[in-house]
């Protein structure tokens, strides 16, 4: 009896042993089986950014018996990583810009239900997350963050001219005449003319800022070719003749504002926090002297666009549940708002608990999370749409500008011209 | 069988299996080239997704194409005398300079080509940029001259000519010796001009190398991709936009990669015309040295 | 040496470096925080410190990676170019010079167009160690240069040889000391020197197949040291210095077998 109830004992200890282990894991899966997990991250200019997704992403694989292999793709390689990805026939998880995921909807899983799952536990997401995130009706990609974009200021060269921080764009344009020195080799205002993303996105703003559109409501009929977008490409070419813009800004990429503010050339631009992040640690004294505004304000109103990612999984995933259990890790509140706190204003929360951190409501941090609240996504002021998407990633409305400058079109030609090649585009 | 006729199957296999060892990967590279083609092909017919126009219709009606294509066709017009006009003098300076030092004369097309195309971009940077700074010291007023179309084309086409005349120079300069020599005396002898000399004696022989550099240089101007990418992106505007960035940017931004292959393949009929003349050239340069 | 012969040698050489010389000028001057020049600046001290500040980024390992692709690769594509030249030239048969031609013909095919299936190819593929698949990739632009060296050099093997060895019905090991050593012995070395050059100078395949931050290689490494949306002028100095030297030493090493390789791989064949 006594070897018998031993036994028992032992059996029973055993069992408990085996329940046990398999409850464990830390809200890992049930099954024993060791899962691979492939991530691409995009690389953010706040490096601890970088560094603090690492950490999250191989603690949560070694907590939930999963491989985890993180690819960091470079910003200045963005466009081609991505494409590449999503053109591939394998990966499972990545983090992309939303207008360039959803160009290629049909290689993207369903997220609709993720996102159910998700979105109690941080109050919904702003309104241009939310408008990319989804293709009639479908979620393809779960709204990450966005590099937010305010216009800087060189404060000491403002209070010499006995101005203040402009609330409208006829101010704005004012004042940047007014700091032009080119005797000191200043320029008013920095912005390129060219293909670079700053640029677009004070595009989009600027016009949507004047009244015009790209797009009509309807999301089809391509309204590009009207007097309040003559107007807005009227606003930048004043600039452009009278010098405030510098002369080889039709060249310039997304870095050498950032360079050309920093090297202390050029007294306003438009830009993400990275220049922030860099002059706090590089030129301490340029840094205290920089002040921040939204956009300002034109005929029709204060608009922003900016740069969004979103979360996508494969739709041939082997690891979609594994990708979807991380997802879930990783957006919970808490964890979202330490990673915005440690990104200095780098990235922007699209999500509305996160955004209303005490971190964004004061200084350059309360422009930046304004900006990803007013934002209005693309194809605004109708749905977005993949040819929306294809029109913002082609450039083709910078276009306007080369046509206007080198090929010296008058901006109405010019203008015709874009819409031609964007009525193409829509009609596919 | 007899032992001779076992001895003659036994070498005949083992010459087979050699050629067989040697052969190989010839046959697996042509064969794997030829699958790389096909699938480019593949992705430019069938990889569009239906609600897309297929990529060569698209290729064939984009107007930015066939201006890209007068624009790559310029630059190796451009580039391709510019590098024979100075290679010449250039080999011969090679050929009287110290062994020891000849090496540096090809440096500037060993270094890799991103490397170089970052010093020219610091050096043309439209503000603070080494050029600039320079004039400013003459008191010239600032250029912006990556952001001008002009100045950007000839900026480029300025570093690919820098990288590769010395690469022809090297390549030439074996083949001008011997013009001092025996050949050249008796030339002399017979009361030649130096005119007549060039041509009966320094042309014949330096044409077929001659046509051999405009075939690479024709290929590599028509791939040219990392100094104009890394130095222009194209721009500005689409001022610099040559095939191989057109290419790229449709195949990449508008997310069709068949986009990126169909441009090429659209350009091919202009590209085989014109290799096949710069080879044929090339062949009656070689006939003509032999005779 | 005269001032005649020596003023043209220290022009061109001065014009070749010319374009490096303001790079190589921010490399050595002190970095303090600027990203745009303001003057010439030759009035300030000199300093090494962007060559130490180099070792923070991963500057050093692209550069082992570079070289150590470049060996790999062109350490491949010789010996199967050379495999296939002596195997084209003793086989004797038509076929296989045709396929030579095809082969050669491969090298007229722009980077830009096979880059499109080559990266569709490698991700199917599944490869995960970029190391291999450029070793691999690199071969496209490099097994016909080498084929076409070494077909240079091995042409010159009299065809009476060739027939001289099939009736002696010569064992492997004999066709090799024999009939190839002796023509290919110079063959080698220029064959390894010019694809070694031309597999170090590579960027396209790399730009677009390498995923893993660990295997990058210098072309594309240098372009990625714009960091914080910024150009890092100091550092790319100080990289496009270090970059110039180590080209500079190979170049020197390589540079009689690099003069050859060039003036054979244009008149050969010919």
């Amino acid at each position: 009896m006594r070897v018998l109830s031993v036994h028992r004992s032992a059996i029973a200890a055993a069992s408990l042993a085996l329940v046990f282990s398999a409850a464990s894991g830390c809200g890992g899966g049930n099954d024993a089986r060791r899962h691979t997990l492939s991530i691409v991250f995009v690389e953010s200019w706040g490096q601890d950014v970088n560094s603090h997704f690492m950490k999250l992403a191989t603690d949560w694989g070694r907590q939930n018996n999963t491989d985890v292999q993180v690819d960091v793709i470079p910003i200045r390689e963005l466009d081609l990583k991505a494409t590449a990805w999503l053109q591939a026939p394998r990966g499972d998880l990545a983090l992309l810009p939303q207008n360039l995921a959803m160009v290629n909807t049909d290689k993207l899983r369903d997220l609709s239900a993720a996102v159910t799952k998700l979105e109690g536990s941080f109050g919904g997401f702003y309104n241009i997350g939310e408008q990319m995130a989804r293709l009639d009706g479908t979620w393809y990609n779960i709204p990450y963050y966005a590099w937010p974009h305010v216009w800087f200021y060189r404060k000491d060269l403002v209070d010499a001219a006995g101005a203040s921080l402009p609330s409208t764009l006829a101010e704005a344009a004012d004042l940047a005449k007014r700091l032009t020195d080119r005797k000191s080799d200043v320029y008013g205002l920095g912005i390129g003319l060219g293909q670079d993303e700053d640029f677009s996105m004070f595009l989009q703003t600027i016009i949507w800022a004047f009244g015009g559109k790209v797009v009509q409501a309807d999301g089809k009929t391509v309204a590009l070719n009207s007097p309040e977008v003559l107007a807005a490409v009227n606003y930048i070419m004043d600039l452009y003749r009278a010098g405030a813009i510098p002369p080889g800004a039709l060249g310039w990429d997304g870095a050498t504002n950032n360079n050309l503010f920093l090297g202390k050339k050029i007294a306003i631009t438009a830009n993400a926090l990275s220049i922030d992040y860099v002059a706090k640690r590089r030129d301490p004294t340029l840094y205290q002297a920089i002040a921040h505004s939204a956009y300002p304000a034109g005929p029709a109103g204060r608009f922003a666009f900016v740069q969004t990612f979103g979360w996508v999984i494969k739709k041939n995933s082997q690891e979609a549940e594994t990708a979807e259990r991380f997802l879930s890790f990783l957006y919970d509140d808490a964890r979202l708002k330490e990673l915005f706190r440690i990104g200095e204003g780098a990235i922007a929360p699209l999500q509305k608990s996160a955004g209303a951190d005490r971190m964004w409501s004061e200084g350059r941090y309360a422009d930046a999370i304004n900006s990803v609240e007013v934002a209005r996504p693309l194809g605004w002021p109708g749905p977005f749409t993949r040819a929306a998407a294809e029109v913002f990633n082609r450039r083709l409305v910078n276009g306007i500008f080369a046509k206007v400058i080198n090929d010296k079109e008058d901006p109405a030609a010019a203008i015709a011209a874009v819409t031609e090649e964007i009525r193409r585009v829509y009609s596919q | 069988m007899t032992t001779t006729t076992a001895a003659r199957e036994h070498q005949r296999d083992r010459r087979r299996s050699l050629l067989l060892f040697l052969l190989a990967p010839g046959a697996a590279f042509v064969v794997a080239v030829g699958f790389l083609l096909a699938l480019a092909v593949w992705e430019i017919w069938v990889e569009p997704s239906a609600h897309r126009t297929s990529t060569l219709s698209a290729t064939l009606r984009d107007p930015d194409f066939w201006w890209t294509l007068e624009r790559t066709a310029l630059f190796a017009a451009l580039v391709v005398p510019l590098k024979w006009a100075l290679a010449l003098p250039l080999a011969r300076i090679i050929r009287t300079a110290p062994e020891k030092l000849r090496w540096a004369f090809i440096l500037p097309w060993v270094i890799p080509p991103g490397v170089a195309t970052l010093a020219w971009f610091w050096l043309f940077y439209d503000v603070g940029g080494g050029a600039n700074l320079v004039l400013a010291k003459f008191g010239v007023e600032s250029r912006a001259w990556l952001g001008t179309p002009r100045s950007a084309f000839f900026i480029c086409a300025a570093l690919n000519v820098w990288r590769e005349v010395p690469l022809w120079a090297t390549a030439m300069a074996p083949s001008i010796s011997g013009f001092g020599g025996p050949l050249e005396h008796m030339a002399k002898l017979d009361g030649l001009s130096q005119r007549e000399r060039r041509r009966l004696l320094v042309r014949p022989r330096l044409a077929p190398l001659f046509w051999a550099l405009c075939l690479l240089s024709l290929i590599w101007s028509i791939g040219e991709f990392e100094t104009v990418w890394l130095l222009t992106r194209g721009g500005p505007g689409n001022a610099t936009e040559f095939l191989s960035v057109y290419a790229f940017r449709h195949a990449f931004l508008s997310q069709i990669l068949g986009r990126g292959a169909a441009a090429y393949l659209v350009a091919l009929p202009f590209v085989a015309v014109s290799i096949v003349a710069v080879l044929t050239m090339y062949s009656s340069a070689v006939e003509r040295a032999r005779t | 040496m005269t001032l005649r012969r020596l003023l043209p040698i220290a022009l061109v050489l001065l014009v070749q470096v010319a374009p490096l010389l303001w790079l190589a000028n921010t490399a050595i001057r002190p970095e303090r925080g600027i990203l745009i020049a303001d003057s010439l600046r030759l009035d300030e001290p000199v300093t090494l410190d962007n060559f130490k500040g180099l070792s923070t980024t991963s500057f050093y390992s692209w550069l082992v990676t570079s070289l150590t692709l470049a060996t790999f690769a062109s350490a491949t594509a010789t010996v199967t170019g050379h495999l296939f030249a002596f195997g084209c030239l003793i086989s004797r048969k038509p076929l296989w010079r045709s396929v030579r031609s095809l082969a050669l013909a491969a090298y007229l095919i722009p980077a830009m167009f096979l880059v499109f299936p080559v990266q569709l190819l490698y991700q199917m593929s599944g490869i995960r160690i970029a190391a291999i698949a450029l070793v691999i990739v690199h071969q496209l632009f490099l097994f016909p240069v080498s084929v076409w060296l070494a077909s240079s050099y091995l042409d010159r093997i009299p065809v009476g040889y060739v027939s001289l060895g099939i009736i002696d019905n010569l064992t492997p090991a004999e066709y090799w000391s024999l009939l190839y050593w002796p023509f290919a012995r110079e063959a080698l070395k220029v064959t390894f020197a010019v694809t070694f050059v031309l597999s170090y100078q590579e960027y396209i395949y790399s730009f677009v197949l390498t995923s893993s931050s660990s295997f990058i290689t210098i072309p594309v490494g240098m372009a990625s040291l714009q960091a914080g949306d910024v150009y890092q002028w100091a550092l790319i100095g100080a990289g496009g210095v270090v970059t110039t030297i180590v080209s500079a030493v190979i170049v020197a090493t390589l540079s009689r077998t690099l003069e050859k390789g060039i003036e054979r791989s244009v008149t050969a064949n010919g």
